[in-house]
């Protein structure tokens, strides 16, 4: 009854596209994050479901039932934006109980319903309260139980979590996933938080220009990226560019570097993806210079430079000091943490052949 | 003299030349003088007497009333309505058309009302009460669309968007969530059109015909002769205006008199 399909849609503002040729699913029960950077159309896609943005071509259906045209009162979908916006003049009973007083239920049921609701987001006993004299959480829940307590077949949330401080934030995530998991509610979230993404959902679409750049679980385009966009925009990669070779990626700067040619031609062209926490400082392979160390607490990032003047980063073991700048450091990884981007090089996204473009967490 | 002090000084001279006259209409208005004179001889309400035992002065005090509850309740509604519209539509001229609708605040008056004097001639109106009650609208609208407007626009369109999806109607949109919200606004905005109407004296001049509005009266009785039941009227104008203005700080709460009209 939940399931969502995206059949060929596509949104246009005059010249400008959007969202280009969208074909995609979400099964009943499954949460699935759009997850790119702004301007990448994700919000687009979000407010064509809703109801709130009526597509240039193509159709959407939820449980079968085409909605393309339908207005959003008739698509039964709860929304969630990141602004939560609650109405500021009603107390949070009043607008928990908002969904059900528009359609006319009995006022017995509306005070059950929405005290269950309150319960279930843990916010019993602030039914009384104006939005205004809760906190960005409480809020949050609120505009959470909300969106569910007229049972609606999917759920929309609009990066959710954007407003929250981050200690609040992966409190909420946990929460929100059992809840999620708990109803079996379709669940579609809209972020440009790579954390959110890959720690809340089922599956992930990684949205780019409005086109879709890779679908799949969260582990697999972390690990198996489709392209550079996602392997730069999905947490940190190292990526060097050169020609296969029998042992690995030969470099324009003649170091060979570890991977699998995965059945390709030898001599062809090829993108390797190395992610910094596989780096192994130490081992053979290609050496690096020092640049400086980035301490984040849990762990830290060394940021390191080759000969040929390739930047990348590493993950050291914990508790490692950092060397002085400039000290050579040995390192390699194994050949099966090496992934060749499948496309080869990519050409809408060009880059100097060896120098990894960092994107940071 | 440090800055501080002198622009004290000057802050409080523009307050007294700005104040004084009034002060000394409303003295005045209590005077027992058969002639304008200040400081007065003596106080009475004979001023008083005068305006409220002559017909002609209750006439117009009624249909200015009537003229200000008629044409403010219409400009608030055609206002809002088109304040709603410029704030929240997509489509091109927007700006154009707002521009259009404020003109009237911003042109002098007496261009509108030679302007409206000539369209109001053409179409047979003018003269009568519904080409009168038409002119005040046009002149108290802009204040209602600037006043809801900047509500309008400081109210997050998500919540109306998400009231959609919860399941309202566009009318149980409007009555249960953005009426309620833009309350204050509309209620400041009644208020501003009320008085700007209540006020109005070119327009009213060339377009009213035989209907006098107690402003025209007072301009008409002016040119003949200076009577100090002037300074009476005088006084209940600025009675009208200064409770406009106290119930609008009332509405408008901590955002200052003119909050609705500066955003929050």
């Amino acid at each position: 009854m939940g399931e969502i399909a995206f059949e060929g849609i596509e949104k246009r503002y005059g010249p400008m596209v959007a969202v280009r040729s969208l074909t995609a699913s979400v099964a009943q029960g499954e949460f699935l994050t759009i997850l790119g950077p702004s301007g990448s159309g994700k919000t687009t896609i979000l407010s064509m479901v809703a109801g709130l943005t009526a597509p240039t071509a193509g159709r959407i259906r939820i449980g079968g039932r085409n909605v393309t045209h339908l207005p959003p009162q008739e698509r039964r979908i709860g929304l969630v934006f990141q602004s939560y916006a609650l109405f500021p003049h009603l107390t949070v009973e009043k607008n928990v109980a908002f969904p059900l007083a528009v359609r006319g239920t009995p006022r017995g049921e509306i005070a059950r319903r929405v005290e269950a609701a309150l319960a279930r987001v843990r916010l019993g006993g602030f039914g009384a309260r104006k939005p205004a004299q809760l906190s960005g959480g409480q809020q949050q829940r609120v505009a959470l139980a909300r969106a569910l307590v007229f049972e609606p077949d999917i759920l929309l949330l609009d990066e959710p979590l954007g407003a929250l401080d981050r200690k609040l934030r992966e409190e909420v995530q946990v929460e929100l996933k059992s809840l999620q998991r708990d109803l079996g509610i379709t669940t579609l979230l809209v972020t440009h938080d790579q954390e959110e993404a890959l720690s809340l959902s089922d599956r992930l679409l990684v949205l780019d220009q409005g086109a879709v750049q890779q679908v799949g679980a969260p582990h697999m385009v972390y690990r198996r990226p489709a392209n550079r966009f996602v392997a730069d925009f999905l947490g940190l990669a190292n990526m060097f560019e050169g020609r296969l070779e029998a042992g690995g990626l030969r470099l324009p700067g003649g170091a060979l570097l570890p991977c699998r040619a995965d059945g390709r031609a030898e001599g062809s062209p090829a993108t390797l993806v190395v992610r910094p926490e596989h780096i192994r400082l130490g081992s053979s392979g290609l050496s690096a210079r020092f640049r400086q160390a980035v301490y984040l607490g849990h762990l830290q990032r060394w940021h390191l430079e080759t000969a040929e003047g390739a930047r990348l980063v590493a993950t050291p073991p914990p508790g490692a000091t950092a060397p002085a700048p400039g000290t050579p450091l040995p390192l390699g990884w194994a050949a099966e943490d090496g992934w060749l981007l499948p496309d080869g090089t990519d050409a809408a996204r060009p880059a100097l052949a060896g120098t990894p473009s960092l994107q940071p967490a | 003299m440090r800055a501080g002090s002198f622009a004290a000084a000057v802050a409080l001279a523009g307050l007294a030349f700005l104040l004084v006259p009034i002060v000394i209409t409303i003295v005045m208005s209590f005077s027992s003088a058969s002639s304008l004179q200040f400081p007065p001889p003596g106080f009475s309400l004979r001023w008083y007497e005068s305006f409220f035992g002559n017909p002609r002065w209750v006439e117009a005090l009624v249909t200015s009333a009537l003229l200000a509850l008629v044409s403010s309740v219409i400009a608030l509604v055609l206002g809002s309505l088109a304040a709603y519209g410029v704030a929240r539509g997509r489509f091109p001229g927007r700006g154009l058309l707002e521009a259009n609708f404020i003109a009237p605040m911003i042109l002098p008056a007496i261009v509108i009302a030679v302007a409206l004097y000539l369209f109001l001639a053409k179409v047979g109106l003018l003269g009568s009460a519904l080409g009168l009650v038409l002119a005040h609208v046009i002149l108290s609208a802009p204040f209602v669309i600037m006043v809801v407007g900047v509500a309008i626009r400081g109210f997050d369109q998500r919540i109306e968007q998400i009231a959609f999806t919860l399941g309202a109607s566009r009318r149980q949109m409007v009555l249960r969530v953005l009426l309620p919200n833009l309350l204050p606004s509309l209620a400041s905005a009644y208020i501003l059109a009320f008085v700007s109407s209540f006020d109005e004296v070119i327009v009213t001049l060339f377009v009213a015909g035989t209907y006098e509005t107690v402003p025209k009266r007072m301009f008409n009785e002016l040119v003949l002769e200076v009577n100090p039941t002037i300074t009476a009227i005088a006084t209940i104008m600025i009675g009208v205006s200064l409770l406009a203005t106290l119930l609008i700080a009332l509405i408008s709460g901590r955002r200052g008199v003119m909050g609705s009209m500066m955003g929050k």
